[in-house]
């Protein structure tokens, strides 16, 4: 009976020692967040979460109870109120948006990295397959497209143009109503952050250590900037200025005209979600688990620590800043305009 | 520190393979277990030299009779034990130090491969942090191919036949079937089978290979593949020390009753 029980406790331990170190479960990747009508709606790990905006009640869950599911890409909000939201375990999702009453539309051959995008009617969702659906709401198959490698970053929609980043090192400009190519673009890198639309380019990052600008109408790169190290999201523009961060920490402001270094910001870790450009600065989160706040000419206006790690875009609500964060134990953090905490959501049990 | 000594000159290494046999994941991850298995060779046998000398005392007429005759008396059992020990020349050690030095390695071997399959962004970002920059270009590197034969390493493997409804887990199969082996051909032969440690022993050969084949089902197929060519390796290496009877490990008890 002891050597028993002796037995069955070493092939416990084994298999949470192997278990433990697959790299699986609730750190795969930060918060996926979509706010409409002073609504949260945040997927993270085993569930998506939908909170009130002016003081972080937690709304509903969906599923109710935790399942196999894991959930990072940020919800698509449809015109009739429903979400739609890839998981890990390669199924794509629709749930009320009023009530987290949710049902299954379509399943994949791979994770759902990507944040899906709903236009008139049609669901447009990369999936680290390699390939881009197009899909209705009820998750009929209008059409696909196959790329060479892994797809993580976001669809972006553009009169009628899905424009979509490949781990392949490739930028898809695809006719969002039939599926077809209309230019493709080698980058040089993987593409696996998000896509930014700029008046007649796109702006994207490639693990190839550049900054992009493609032009929307055939493809061509307008220009690029090699910062030394990889650039996961793509810049943020304002007023002629190209702002960026790369993977080891530093932080560019470039003048799109001839990209040359306004000034420069080194953060202590990596820079992964693409800049908040607002009225009152910048904003961006680094993976030492700091949001850091610069006005225009680099002048740092605030650094403050806010968990163990950051790594998504800062999200305007309402006046108010809400981060994603990737700590065990909060999923989410609300902040006044001068940076104060007004909110945070637990991980629910 | 054990990312510095261990993870990242493991990831490079994998990695560095990666790039010189074309690109192709599930080679490098054979040829690498191949090479981390070699590394640790003199470890290895160090480990089966003490456990044939643990064999021989089991085997002992001294220590049998010295175990009867002081049964209850454990003091004295012990002893004797260590007297025999240095009669014998052997190292009580000498079987397990190796495979405590050995066990880091083949975790670190194992976390390698399962970080240099990074399937979320966050083992992404971790995987580029691991790269040296200027021994390896993580431009040059991402995607990793992760298709190998029929499979993609990053995912569960299935088999998909046309006939079938359902996707066969082989490399899931082959992990339970060459665990199984393995730890036969591991387990020396015990002068008395029914005593407790040849009694765990058995049990453990039973338990274990469903254990890996429930890992191998769940998990990332890359990591089965490392799971296999561990276990192969592991047999050869064995066999090349003369602790392998063939015959034997392929005889299976079930069998024998029905004959």
């Amino acid at each position: 009976m002891k050597n028993k029980l002796l037995i069955v406790l070493i092939l416990i331990l084994t298999a949470v020692l192997f278990s433990g170190c697959t790299g699986t479960g609730i750190s795969s990747s930060w918060p996926g967040i979509t706010v409409a009508d002073d609504v949260i709606y945040a997927s993270y790990g085993p569930g998506v979460f939908a909170v009130n905006a002016q003081n972080g009640t937690l709304l509903w869950r969906y599923p109710e109870k935790a399942t196999k599911a894991n959930f990072y890409a940020a919800p698509a909000l449809t015109a009739d109120g429903q979400l739609v939201v890839g998981d890990y375990t390669h199924i794509l999702h629709v749930i009320d948006a009023k009530t987290g009453q949710g049902h299954e539309i379509f399943t994949a051959e791979s994770k759902w990295i990507s944040d899906s995008v709903v236009e008139d009617g049609t669901i447009y969702a990369a999936n680290a397959d390699g390939y881009l659906y197009a899909l209705d709401l009820n998750g009929n198959e209008l059409w696909k497209y196959k790329t060479d490698s892994l797809l993580w970053s976001n669809p972006l929609i553009i009169e009628s143009v899905v424009y979509q980043g490949g781990m392949d090192h490739f930028l898809y400009a695809i006719d969002a109503s039939t599926g077809s190519l209309i230019w493709k673009t080698d980058c040089g890198g993987a593409i696996i952050g998000n896509l930014v639309n700029a008046d007649g380019s796109i702006f994207l990052g490639t693990m190839a250590n550049q900054a992009i600008a493609v032009n929307k109408a055939d493809g061509k790169i307008i220009w690029q900037y090699s910062s030394g190290n990889a650039v996961w999201s793509g810049p943020a523009i304002r007023e002629g200025n190209i702002y960026f961060g790369d993977l080891a920490g530093n932080f560019y402001a470039l003048a799109e005209a001839d990209q040359t270094v306004l000034w420069q910001y080194k953060a202590n870790g990596a820079i992964v979600g693409t800049p908040l450009l607002s009225d009152d600065g910048i904003y961006f989160t680094a993976e030492d688990g700091s949001l850091i706040h610069l006005d225009y000419t680099g002048k740092l206006l605030y650094s403050k620590p806010l968990a163990e790690k950051l790594y998504g875009t800062p999200v305007p609500v309402n006046g108010n800043l809400l981060i994603g964060t990737t700590n065990k134990d909060t999923i989410l953090i609300m902040l006044d305009g001068n940076g104060n905490q007004l909110w945070v959501l637990p991980q629910p049990k | 520190m054990w990312d510095s000594i261990i993870i990242t000159p493991f990831v490079n290494v994998l990695l560095y393979i990666y790039t010189i046999v074309g690109q192709n994941f599930g080679i490098a991850i054979i040829l690498f277990t191949i090479l981390i298995r070699l590394v640790t060779h003199p470890l290895t046998a160090q480990q089966v030299k003490g456990s044939k000398g643990m064999a021989a005392l089991q085997s002992d007429k001294r220590w049998i009779d010295a175990q009867k005759k002081y049964k209850d008396d454990k003091e004295k059992l012990a002893q004797e034990q260590m007297a025999l020990y240095k009669e014998l020349g052997i190292n009580p050690f000498a079987s397990c130090l190796p495979t405590i030095i050995q066990f880091p390695i083949i975790i670190g071997l194992y976390q390698s491969v399962m970080l240099t399959l990074a399937s979320s962004p966050i083992e992404m970002l971790n995987l580029t942090k691991h790269v040296y920059p200027g021994f390896l270009s993580i431009s040059q590197l991402i995607p990793l191919n992760s298709k190998f034969l029929w499979m993609n390493l990053g995912l569960p493997e299935r088999l998909h036949l046309s006939f079938l409804s359902f996707g066969i887990p082989v490399l899931a199969i082959l992990v339970l079937v060459t665990t199984y082996l393995q730890s036969k051909a591991m387990t020396p032969p015990s002068a008395n089978p029914n005593d407790q440690s040849a009694q765990m022993s058995k049990m453990m050969n039973l338990y274990m290979p469903f254990l890996m084949f429930y890992l191998a089902f769940t998990f990332s197929s890359g990591l089965s593949l490392y799971f296999v060519t561990s276990n192969i390796v592991g047999i050869l290496q064995y066999a090349a020390l003369g602790m392998v009877d063939f015959k034997k490990m392929f005889s299976f008890p079930i069998f024998k009753k029905k004959a």
